[in-house]
């Protein structure tokens, strides 16, 4: 009986594989159609920011839902002469997560707006633990962001842990106007490493896509965002992962990418080379890391590895206070960098 | 004979075969020997020491770069110049250039496709070539190599999975050349290389074919910083 069944199911040509690969791969389509569309719908944090008629950024439009907040609003404080007031136009956020992390069928969604001219630091509280789940569950992020008119965006998250048995798929979409800046990053721990646990999740996908916005007036609601110009689909496999044990895949554990955008008149070649030099040298002998320019010399793709998370979040952040050097603005504060 | 501006068709397996072959050669002119993949960087640094480093490395590259990105836009070209839809190979050119991270491969990749287009147009002169080559010209079509490479087996004749097939070849025979020409292997160790990896190069041209576009993905951090500082060593062989 096993024998018939086997001859009935297996494909004897290639074609006939290709065929049943195909069935397959559009059996888990369909699935994970039906749940980014869901995922879509959900959105526990919507946060819409811009500038008060002094300059400074602050929120014009809140939403928040369970299980997710953010902070009030901080900002650094100027010497009161009245020189250092640019100090104070930018936003200082924690958004906190109340859950204990993600778990199984989860499905997290975040919108921001930065309006004209708004600067937002955005920092989490605490690393985002994804925790066991059965299989094919997993967790789901989306991330919609837009970044207007010489606003600028620096959101670097705690690292996300992958407990055994998790898996995660993450969505960042990000409409980058050409006179705006971004700094967007990513730390992603393989296991709970302190207890032996090294790439015993399932898979981690985390798809960051930056476009340029539609300039032309809408004609109407369904008019299309402008032309994705930077996509990094980077599909981590824990269990299944071949190649986890070898230095040539990852010669140390911790995992980080940080992608810089320049706004359109800082966005030149002669700038972008002093940056990825200096981003360059932040190299130590247990931090590997490196820069190229993105497409359209519209700033640095960075990727680097580690020993530690602290390692990766020092070199980050440093490589943010080297943009904002570039850009005459004043460097992180002491207890961020 | 040809048409000029007509596709030829191959449908006797020995000339297929023959058009696969001609393509696959290393003795091609698509420029594509020039490049390493950071393998140069990592040989330099010591990272890569030995026949059974070499073969790690490729076999990386192949499981978590190529195989999920270039060969699955390569086989959604193929469909679209089968389609003579040049709009749909445009817009997966843009995808993949969008989708490649490191300048230097970006860079290596439109070279590479340039000097296909070149000599394809020379070689199978068609009027999808023509438009294309208009394309680069005006600054609408990044011409990349897997791209170009799609189109031009798919006018020479060869069906989707030869055209994956014959690609695959000629990007690990180029690598198993470049790993020659550093020093890092031998003739002999590359033949055995080049056998051992035979099963994935066959399990990713499967797959490559059942993925859409929305799938691409990539995930070889090591390789990736190995490929950024090849740009800036001062000494190299290649430009990739």
């Amino acid at each position: 009986m096993d024998v018939i069944t086997k001859e009935r199911t297996e494909p004897k040509t290639e074609s006939e594989t290709v065929c049943l690969l195909a069935k397959t791969r559009q059996a888990v389509k369909t699935k994970q159609a039906v749940k980014t569309k869901q995922a879509v719908k959900t959105r526990q944090l919507a946060l819409s920011l811009g500038c008060n008629a002094n300059g400074k950024t602050v929120l014009r439009d809140r939403y928040m839902a369970y299980p997710l907040s953010v902070s009030p609003i901080f900002r650094l404080e100027a010497d009161g002469s009245g020189k250092n007031s640019a100090l104070e136009q930018r936003a200082y956020l924690y958004r906190m997560n109340t859950s204990p992390g993600l778990l199984a069928g989860d499905r997290l969604g975040m919108s921001l707006t930065l309006h004209a001219d708004a600067q937002l630091y955005l920092a989490d509280q605490a690393a985002t633990k994804v925790h066991t789940m059965p299989e094919p569950e997993q967790a789901e992020v989306h991330y919609e962001i837009k970044v207007g008119e010489r606003a600028t965006l620096e959101f670097l998250p705690e690292p996300l842990i992958l407990f055994a048995d998790s898996a995660i798929q993450q969505i960042s979409d990000i409409t980058l106007h050409p006179t705006a800046g971004l700094s967007w990053g990513e730390i992603i721990v393989p296991g709970r490493l302190a207890r032996g646990e090294h790439y015993q999740f399932h898979e981690c996908w985390s798809t960051l896509r930056i476009r340029e916005p539609n300039m032309r007036e809408p004609a109407n609601m369904r008019e299309p965002a402008g032309s994705v110009w930077f996509t990094e689909s980077m599909r981590l496999l824990g269990k299944n992962n071949r190649f986890n044990q070898s230095a040539l895949f990852a010669e140390r554990s911790m995992m980080g990418t940080l992608v810089l955008c320049l706004p359109s008149n800082l966005a030149n070649r002669e700038e972008i080379n002093q940056l990825s030099h200096s981003i360059d040298a932040l190299e130590t002998e247990t931090l590997k890391v490196a820069s190229s320019v993105l497409p359209g010399e519209r700033g640095l793709f960075i990727r680097a590895i580690a020993s530690t998370t602290r390692e990766l979040q020092a070199s980050f952040k440093a490589a943010i206070n080297q943009v904002r050097k570039l850009r005459g603005q004043a460097p992180l504060p002491y207890s961020m960098s | 004979m040809n048409n000029a501006f007509s596709t030829p068709s191959v449908e006797h397996p020995i000339e297929q075969q023959l058009v696969l072959l001609q393509l696959a050669d290393s003795f091609f002119p698509s420029g594509s020997y020039t490049l390493s993949h950071g393998l140069e960087s990592l040989v330099q640094e010591g990272a890569i020491g030995s026949a059974k480093d070499i073969e790690t490395f490729i076999r990386i590259l192949l499981c978590n770069k190529i195989g999920g990105t270039d060969l699955i836009a390569l086989a959604h070209a193929h469909r679209a110049s089968a389609h003579q839809d040049l709009d749909q190979i445009r817009e997966i050119d843009a995808r993949l250039f969008s989708q490649t991270p490191i300048e230097k491969t970006r860079t290596a990749a439109r070279q590479s496709g340039r000097a296909l287009l070149m000599v394809a147009q020379k070689t199978w002169p068609h009027e999808q070539l023509e438009q294309l080559h208009q394309s680069v010209a005006s600054g609408h079509f990044n011409c990349l190599h897997p791209i170009v490479f799609a189109v031009v087996a798919q006018i020479a004749g060869l069906n989707e999975s030869a055209t994956l097939t014959a690609f695959i070849h000629s990007f690990v025979t180029g690598l198993l050349g470049a790993g020659i020409r550093l020093g890092a292997v031998g003739h002999l160790q590359a033949q055995q290389i080049r056998l051992s990896l035979s099963d994935d190069m066959a399990e990713i041209c499967r797959e490559a074919r059942v993925r859409s576009l929305d799938e691409m993905w990539s995930c070889t951090p090591q390789i990736d910083i190995a490929q950024m500082r090849q740009a800036k060593l001062s000494r190299r062989l290649f430009a990739s």
